[in-house]
């Protein structure tokens, strides 16, 4: 087992969940495929939450934990420079590409949908989370998540995630993104 | 005295414990600039500018707040003064001629 030392690692964490609404998911049915392959003996213990009205919210955790882009990180250090503001990424984006994520992504693969405004907060210290939800206007197979830096088309991508494994939603799904960054200290 | 056949020497559990490595040698690396239509903030101004034009950017915050940002081409030197570090870049650009 070895360590390295002097390294100070910033790590993040996307997590997601699934709401589907009223009248687009048949409850019953969904369990009897689902309850049997999972062993489910009731209906929390998968994450999946079924409200009485058919609605649900499917709890995915934790999916992925990389990656932050050269191009994020050079905004960083423009903000040690006053020349970018570190809190603007903070819009989600969703896309159904599948490929890798590579520190030398600038954009999703394939981007869906309208990006979404976060709500910011710090869990601790040392962590910056941003909770973003995008609602979907049509059938996806979601496959990736990105942070950018601003709410219309491009700007600057400091986060690609894929979401593995894929999301299928139909028009009226949201996803909610929960993406949290932690710095650490020492070295 | 001597072990029976079927006894096994006792294992002493051994904490295995990490081996400290140096860290790897920092890799700084550049980006180029975003395209002309491309550029969103400050950062994206300057580092077009650095691109366009060859210079060093370098720059600070005077007693008063105003955001100075300079280019520097080593036997000449252009400066861009704002409030923002958006008006102090944009004000850069305009001195360099460019229109954004």
């Amino acid at each position: 087992m070895t360590e390295s030392v002097g390294v100070l690692p910033i790590v993040s964490e996307l997590s997601i969940k699934h709401f589907r609404p009223k009248g687009q998911f048949h409850k019953e049915r969904f369990w009897e495929r689902w309850a049997h392959k999972y062993g489910l003996d009731d209906r929390e213990r998968h994450g999946i939450f079924i409200y009485d009205d058919g609605a649900y919210v499917d709890d995915y955790g934790v999916v992925c934990r990389r990656v932050v882009t050269d191009a994020g990180v050079a905004k960083l250090v423009d903000s040690f420079r006053n020349l970018f503001e570190p809190e603007n990424f903070n819009y989600h984006a969703f896309g159904t590409g599948t490929t890798a994520e590579a520190a030398g992504d600038t954009a999703l693969v394939t981007e869906v949908e309208t990006r979404a405004t976060g709500v910011q907060s710090g869990p601790a210290a040392n962590q910056y989370r941003t909770v973003g939800t995008v609602s979907f206007t049509a059938t996806r197979t979601v496959g990736e998540h990105g942070v950018f830096s601003q709410l219309a088309a491009g700007g600057t991508l400091w986060d690609r995630s894929l979401v593995t494994p894929t999301v299928g939603v139909n028009n009226g799904d949201a996803i909610e993104a929960t993406y949290t960054l932690t710095i650490n200290s020492g070295g | 005295m001597d072990r029976l056949p079927f006894q096994r020497k006792r294992e002493v559990p051994v904490d295995i414990q990490p081996v400290a490595q140096p860290a790897p040698e920092p890799v700084p690396f550049n980006l180029p600039a975003k395209p002309k239509d491309q550029l969103s903030d400050a950062g994206d101004v300057l580092h077009y500018l650095e691109e366009k034009y060859g210079g060093k950017s370098d720059g600070w915050k005077e007693p008063d707040g105003t955001r100075v940002f300079r280019l520097d081409f080593g036997d000449d030197r252009i400066t861009g003064r704002g409030k923002t570090a958006l008006e102090a870049v944009q004000h850069l650009a305009k001195r360099l001629g460019e229109k954004l």
